[in-house]
């Protein structure tokens, strides 16, 4: 009976490949039908084979993945780091004080629904090619949404929480550490899903256009020399990638913010 | 007499502009900044008065790229969004792959569209469509799955057809929330047209891209002001709207 239930389960779980496997089905019709060349779409099983011996070997169009690899994690960690702790104390500084909140608050709304691509070319001209240029961009990126977020959480702080705060004779200490800052913690993980997307974003965006190593970088060296095995190979790992940081912070904000549902009201 | 508050809190944010720029003119002036990287204010300021018809004729080009692809992201957003909210099943399967790809830095995929499209025109179109399709469709199904079941049922109750309920509570109802999808598709489909034209050029992300291999920064630096000036100004306008139409909620 039980294993009747998982059965079930499973399979009501596996419905969610169907558009992969349609996906793949239309993969393998391009090819078929001859629509475009091979040179520019390989067979399906040509880009799994080669993803596959990219890393039993660890090597790339003959140079070694493994610096890549390493230099892209080193500057994807480094932008969260920074994303999130400047996201949090800027916001909570901003956000606090009412006289800095009225100045900079309009400032980061207009910066922030700016498309900040067209700014690309100003941080690649002043931090160069280099790691800098990536970590710059994913911060700057990543940075306004986890403000706005903790922002929002501190606006929508119910006052009489702070008015009971003080009444029982808190400090303006504790009534940081122990009203605002666990008040506003669910913004504070919807901001770092979002500025955690953004900054990953923005690093990948500065390593394609414009570097010297790194999974982007990769990619448009194998765009630019048609080697499309390794460039859709690589598109894919880099997918899987996103996939699974975007899914282990959705657990973390799960798991953080599981007390509300059960201590609570 | 005291001053309005507005006024106090404009001219502050005045102050911190300028002295942004003061700042970097001075590092510049010092030489800490290299000016053959880094322009000066001023230089910036006279390119801007230089080549600021060049940089709109083409960025006229750049909306029509990024116009196209509204245009097609709009009509397939808001058909899908539509359907994804209106069936259950299509909804469970489709919803997380279209989650996923609003999520992933869609600049990766670009050797896909190198394989569809080629080098030409379409291409641009097509990456600008891709970037604005996800938060249109997104904000639709989320606002249709948001109406209130009362509203529904007194419908139904009062005899409206599923086309009246359609156009008559649904729409209304989502309308904020496709106007919200609608303002950061146009952002996103501007961010596409740039980053297709960024590497393969034509349009402004051509010309900025010329200029910055060519080490004349103060081109870049203007074609990058001008672009973002219009681009907060058409967003400022569109959340202008935006807030006129829903202040009801």
């Amino acid at each position: 009976m039980k294993l009747k239930i998982s059965l079930i389960y499973v399979l009501s779980k596996l419905e969610v490949l169907i558009p992969l496997i349609f996906a793949i089905g239309i993969w393998y019709l391009i090819r078929y039908l001859n629509i475009i060349s091979i040179v520019l779409w390989p067979p399906f099983e040509d880009v799994v084979k080669t993803l596959f011996e990219m890393f039993t070997t660890f090597t790339v169009m003959g140079t070694s993945l493994k610096e890549h690899l390493i230099r892209t994690f080193l500057e994807l960690a480094i932008t969260f780091i920074l994303v999130i702790s400047m996201g949090f104390g800027i916001g909570l500084l901003i956000g606090v004080i009412s006289f800095l909140r009225d100045v900079f608050e309009p400032l980061i709304y207009i910066i922030w629904s700016s498309p900040g691509i067209v700014l690309f070319p100003i941080f690649f001209l002043i931090f160069g090619i280099g790691i800098y240029s990536k970590i710059a961009y994913g911060l700057f990126l990543g940075l306004f949404p986890m403000l706005i977020n903790v922002l929002a959480g501190i606006r929508q702080l119910d006052r009489s929480w702070i008015r009971i705060g003080k009444a029982l004779g808190a400090n303006s200490w504790q009534l940081l550490t122990k009203v605002i800052i666990p008040g506003i913690l669910p913004n504070v993980f919807i901001g770092i899903r979002l500025g955690v997307g953004s900054g990953l974003i923005g690093v990948f965006v500065a390593q394609t256009l414009a570097s010297d190593c790194g999974i982007g970088y990769l990619i448009s060296v194998a765009t630019f020399t048609f080697d499309m095995k390794t460039a859709y190979a690589l598109v894919f790992f880099t997918l899987i990638l996103c996939f699974i940081i975007n899914y282990v912070i959705v657990k973390i904000e799960e798991k953080a913010l599981a007390y509300r549902l059960v201590g609570g009201e | 007499m005291r001053l309005p508050k507005v006024v106090v809190i404009t001219s502050i944010q005045a102050f911190v502009i300028a002295f942004i720029v003061l700042v970097w003119a001075y590092l510049v002036d010092n030489k800490t900044l290299d000016p053959f990287i880094i322009p000066h204010p001023l230089a910036v300021a006279y390119a801007i008065g230089r080549n600021y018809h060049v940089v709109l004729t083409l960025f006229g080009q750049t909306c029509f790229h990024a116009g196209m692809g509204f245009l097609l992201s709009i009509s397939l957003g808001l058909t899908i969004g539509f359907l994804l909210a209106w069936s259950r099943s299509l909804h469970r399967i489709l919803s997380p792959y279209i989650l996923f790809l609003f999520m992933v830095p869609k600049i990766t995929t670009i050797p896909f569209f190198l394989s569809f499209f080629g080098f030409r025109s379409l291409m641009r179109i097509m990456f600008a469509f891709f970037h604005g399709f996800f938060p249109i469709c997104i904000n639709t199904m989320r606002g249709m799955l948001q109406v209130r079941k009362s509203l529904l049922d007194t419908a139904i109750v009062f005899g409206a057809r599923p086309f009246q309920i359609l156009r008559e509570v649904v729409f209304p109802y989502t309308l904020p929330n496709i106007l919200t999808g609608i303002r950061q598709s146009v952002m996103a489909n501007f961010t596409g047209a740039i980053i297709a034209e960024l590497w393969f050029g034509g349009g402004v992300g051509g010309y900025i891209k010329d200029n910055s291999v060519r080490f004349m920064p103060e081109n870049v630096f203007s074609a990058v002001f001008i672009i973002a000036l219009i681009c907060i100004i058409i967003n400022q306008s569109l959340l202008f709207i935006e807030r006129k139409a829903s202040h009801w909620r």
